[in-house]
């Protein structure tokens, strides 16, 4: 949500190393960020804090346990996003997730997937809900380097939020 | 020479207890195969086709299909001889649906001579024709749904040997 | 309730279908507007797109695409510059595309393609063939072009047919159907050569007014004849009383230029007609009418393209109504006749046609129950009717043949004895010298039928079958009465074959009963395969005669035979490709052949078939048929038929034509000739080219021509409509 934007973010994690002279703090096991409705989670980070005060978390993964993020989204009924990559940099100044390689979005509303994204780089700003997928683990959309999926699941008829979906209506 | 006469269970009898004919009620092959389905005992002919064992799907009716076409002309250009052609395009399915005897098509002609002046009479020997042809057909439909295989068809006991049927 | 056009399965989009995207690059607001960049898909339900660039929006199900697009969308296939489709109501629209149907695998290319819902486009600026390949043999080019799937329609504004790239034909307004099913619109016109060569052009209109009311309106040109005018509407429909249908052809030409009056200063207008109709009131009452009439006598020589139609001289008028009981019906006709006199009668006697009674009305019932009372049938015939004719004898009859018979039958055996009176009255008008007169009589008749059913198990050409063997006795006691002053209304002496030699009277009609001491014997033999189907079917067939049969048509002498002629047949298919079929009549009092048949036919493979057939009746005719279809060279098929008198030394019937065969077209030529009189014939030629699936343009109907003269013609493109 919008409003994530003015909360504070608190972080939990098992051990800290601080590098005090480059303001780097490197957290290891069990990495858990909260900001409001955010919520990050990975088995290491490496945080920074630039001059204005501002953090930029880097969130990566071990093998077979990737960075996750979930945040709620803005709208009607209980819309959430959740994410996963094998590194997500988050930065609370632009509330911009960057999600790298093996990335993965996944829209729900109610509990019920309506889509999923995944491709080699997803970015997503939450403030203005935009994503975008490029093909390449470095984030620029190289030409036939393959091809980012999504799947929308069909809408569900406003009549009937939490109903299962109606059978298919004739034209 | 090996000949027998036919037995009680040869090739005459209709794996089907009852039978559904897919025809209109009127029509004179509907009315002679039914007869003929009764005359060969053990099977009864139902009125509508979910309650039948086997039901005759008629795909073609050859009522509808009758053909008169000219087979021979003398040297005047008149026409000496018609062929008459009556045909039935038809299948056997069971209860639910299932085929057991795929569509089957049976074509029967035969030839009638021709001549202006007994107009009046070939047109009667052209129904008796047609009547020869459909007994003929019937025939030749009772011995191709006795020859289908009851897989799983259930049979009566066989009726006693009732002397007329 | 309609005409049988061709059933097709309704085009139905999943609306809740799942929506799959890929692209190298996506972006965009989820539900709002997503954008794909490079190699981007959209695979929704029945429709899959591909372009360089999209971008989907999902509240509206629109999506658009540039650059190398390529769609599929219900089994149809577009590729263009430019798309925008909005998948829930079919809408959008394409750039210069190209495009291939299901239907008929028709393609074309255009400016652009309109699409207006799941079954209609509309194609603007474009192509249509159903030829493969990038250059097909023929196409047609229209400003606009309709293409409705769903209705099977396919209409186009003004037309160009280009065959080779050489344009060959244009019209207005083309209709033409996408698989072969009924549409509105002009259809190809039809230049020909009437019956004596003259020339001729026809334009039809083809009005699709309802799935189950179309008309056909036939204007022609007839140079030295004037213009002609034909229609054939047909009619199928429902009432609470039942089905009901029909179909009516009319034909009309006034003032023909060429027409001399029998009387002087008489009408020179030149029409025919020929009408059907059948309708049910109810269940078990139905009525109906046959009517063929025409304005001359000439009428046969003058129009008639087809061997049939030169040679119906004798127009029957009926109507008649028909009621079902549960066991018994009752009909009653109003039968008319108009004969055509040969003009060519006036010299060559034999030519003469004779005029047949007129039913003015012919009432029948008929009854019959079976198994009744413990075994017995009965049945009732009866007829009243009223003969009239111009220069005949005049008079009403009234027959009644009660009949009682006890079929024993069991799987083996039937024995039937039968017992039958033939009660017969009738009132004559005066006739010249005679004055009026009543005249009756009753004739019983005894019947003995009876049968046996042998069987063995044998092979034959290597199969297993079973062959039957059914010997049949039919005895036959009818006491002799004189019926020499009958009139024979309607009444003739029946064909000696084996249809007929079980009845028990040997002549058909109801004027003469004849007296009889018979006993006809026979001997059939059926091989049955596996499946029951009768293989093969040899029969042997004669008639002893134990007293001399007085009972004549017009002479008074007595037939003084012990034995009747001999009935043999053979007739089967006894492998894939071999069937024959043969007859013989002979008579051993005369010792020699009265009628015999031969029919041999060879069909070794797909559109190769040979017939051969020899057939003889003495005092008749005597002629030798050989028809056959067969591939010659490539795609090139010969047809040919001839039928040779060798009794008068002269081909009766020929037919000689050339087909060739491409993927999407076909071409027809041809010539047939036939005898219309002792020294005249007919000699209609034919060329015809067929577009698949669009319509045909040429001469003639030469389809009907092959199919009728030659057993088992198979049509080159199969499948493609009429």
């Amino acid at each position: 949500e919008k409003a994530d934007a003015n909360k504070p973010t608190t972080i939990n994690y098992d051990d800290l190393q601080i590098d005090d002279v480059k303001q780097i703090k490197t957290l290891i096991g069990n990495v858990v960020l909260t900001r409001g409705t955010l919520l990050m989670k990975s088995p290491k980070a490496v945080m920074t804090t630039d001059p204005e005060g501002y953090d930029f978390v880097v969130l990566t993964s071990t093998a077979g346990t990737p960075a996750t993020f979930r945040q709620k989204r803005d709208g009607a009924g209980d819309q959430w996003v959740e994410g996963e990559a094998e590194r997500i940099e988050y930065s609370n100044k632009t509330d911009l997730v960057k999600l790298f390689s093996k990335a993965k979005i996944r829209r729900l509303e109610g509990g019920r997937l309506s889509d999923e994204v995944d491709g080699e780089f997803i970015s997503y700003d939450s403030r203005k809900e935009q994503f975008a997928v490029k093909n390449s683990v470095t984030g620029e959309s190289k030409p036939g380097a393959g091809r980012g999926t999504m799947v929308i699941q069909p809408t569900i008829r406003p009549t009937a939020p939490a109903a299962p979906t109606p059978p298919a209506t004739e034209k | 020479c090996g000949f027998h006469l036919r037995g009680d269970g040869g090739h005459y009898t209709l794996p089907f207890p009852t039978m559904y004919i897919g025809l209109p009620e009127a029509s004179p092959l509907a009315i002679d195969l039914k007869r003929n389905i009764r005359a060969n005992g053990g099977t009864t002919v139902v009125n509508a086709s979910k309650d039948a064992d086997g039901v005759v799907e008629v795909i073609s009716d050859p009522e509808k299909t009758r053909t008169k076409t000219i087979l021979s002309l003398n040297s005047n250009g008149r026409v000496r001889q018609y062929l008459l052609s009556y045909n039935i395009v038809f299948r056997v399915l069971d209860k639910q649906g299932k085929e057991l005897l795929g569509s089957t098509q049976i074509l029967l002609t035969r030839p009638i001579d021709f001549n202006e002046t007994q107009l009046l009479a070939k047109e009667q020997e052209e129904a008796l024709l047609y009547k020869d042809m459909q007994t003929d057909l019937v025939q030749q439909m009772m011995r191709r749904i006795a020859a289908i295989k009851p897989q799983q068809v259930s049979l009566p006991p066989p009726a006693p040997a009732a002397p007329g049927r | 309730q309609s005409l049988p056009p061709k059933a097709r399965a309704p085009r139905v989009e999943d609306k809740n279908a799942v929506t799959t995207i890929q692209a190298e690059d996506i972006s965009g607001r989820p539900e709002r507007e997503i954008t794909l960049e490079r190699d981007a898909e959209l695979l929704k339900d029945k429709t899959r797109v591909k372009a360089d660039t999209a971008c989907y929006r999902q509240v509206e199900d629109e999506v658009e695409a540039k650059g190398n697009v390529k769609i599929w969308r219900f089994g149809d296939y577009f590729t263009g510059d430019e798309l925008k489709l909005n998948m829930d109501s079919g809408q959008g629209y394409m750039l210069n595309p190209t495009y291939r149907l299901e239907a008929n695998h028709a393609q074309g290319k255009a400016e652009r393609i309109n699409f207006i819902n799941e079954d209609e486009a509309v194609v603007v600026n474009g192509t249509y063939s159903t030829c493969q390949g990038p250059t097909p043999d023929w196409y047609l080019r229209s400003n606009t072009l309709n293409l409705d799937s769903g209705r099977d329609v396919g209409t186009a504004g003004k037309t160009i047919i280009y065959f080779k790239d050489v344009p060959i034909l244009g019209t207005p307004a083309l209709s033409f159907s996408l698989s072969g099913a009924r549409r509105s619109g002009w259809l190809s016109p039809m230049p020909g050569f009437g019956s004596k060569g003259a020339a001729e052009l026809t334009v039809p209109y083809y009005f699709n007014i309802a799935p189950n009311r179309d008309l056909t309106v036939y204007p022609k040109i007839i140079p030295r004849r004037g213009f002609q005018l034909g229609a054939n509407g047909r009619y199928l429909g429902q009432t609470d009383g039942g089905l009901y249908q029909g179909e009516t052809y009319v034909e009309y030409l006034p003032h023909d230029k060429q027409y001399v009056p029998t009387t002087p200063g008489g009408s020179t207008d030149r029409w025919t007609i020929k009408s059907t109709h059948a309708q049910e009131l109810s269940k078990d009452w139905s009525y109906g009418w046959s009517i063929r009439a025409a304005s001359d006598n000439n009428y046969p020589n003058d129009f008639s393209k087809t061997v049939s139609s030169s040679t119906e001289r004798q127009l029957l008028r009926e109507l008649r109504t028909d009621y079902h009981g549960d066991f018994w019906t009752l009909t009653a006709r109003v039968q008319k006749y108009q004969v055509l006199q040969d003009p060519e009668s006036v010299v060559d006697k034999s030519l003469f046609v004779s005029r047949p009674y007129d039913r003015l009305p012919a009432i029948n019932f008929h009854a019959a129950q079976y198994d009744v009372a413990g075994g017995f049938d009965w049945a009732v015939d009866s007829e009243l009717t009223r003969f009239y004719h111009p220069t005949l004898i005049n008079g009403t009859r009234l027959v009644a043949i009660p009949q009682v018979s006890y079929p024993i039958v069991g799987p083996s055996y039937f024995i039937t004895p039968k017992v039958m009176v033939n009660l017969g009255s009738y009132q004559l008008d005066s006739f010249g010298t005679q004055k009026s007169d009543n005249l009756s009589r009753a004739v019983p008749t005894f019947s003995l039928d009876s049968g046996l059913v042998f069987e063995r198990d044998t092979k034959i050409g290597g199969k297993d079958v079973t062959q039957t063997l059914e010997p049949r006795l039919f005895y036959v006691n009818t006491p002799y009465r004189d019926q020499s002053q009958f009139p024979t209304f309607d009444t003739d002496a029946a064909t000696f074959n084996f249809s007929q030699i079980f009845s028990e009277n040997r002549f058909v009609g109801s004027d003469r009963i004849g007296d009889a001491n018979q006993l006809t014997a026979a001997l059939v033999s059926r091989f049955l395969d596996a499946a029951g189907a009768e293989t093969l079917r040899l029969a042997f067939g004669q008639r002893f005669y134990f007293r001399d049969q007085r009972v004549q048509l017009a002479s008074t002498t007595p037939v003084v035979d012990s034995r009747s002629d001999m009935l043999l047949a053979a007739t089967g298919r006894i492998s894939e490709t071999w069937g024959f079929d043969s007859a013989v009549q002979y008579s051993p009092s005369q010792r020699r052949v009265v009628s015999e048949s031969y029919t041999a036919q060879w069909m070794p493979g797909q559109k190769k078939v040979l017939n051969l057939g020899y057939r003889y009746l003495r005092g008749s005719f005597k002629n030798l048929e050989v028809s056959s279809q067969w591939p010659i060279f490539q795609r090139w098929y010969g047809v040919g038929r001839v039928s040779y008198s060798m009794q008068d030394k002269k081909i009766l019937e020929s037919l000689v034509g050339l087909e060739y065969n491409a993927d999407c077209w076909v071409f027809r030529m041809g010539a047939q000739r036939f005898v219309t009189t002792s020294t005249k014939a007919s000699t209609p030629i034919f060329f015809q080219l067929e577009l698949n699936g669009l319509s045909h343009l040429g001469v003639g109907s030469p389809l009907e021509a092959m199919k009728n003269s030659i057993p088992g013609y198979q049509r080159l493109n199969e499948g493609y409509g009429r």
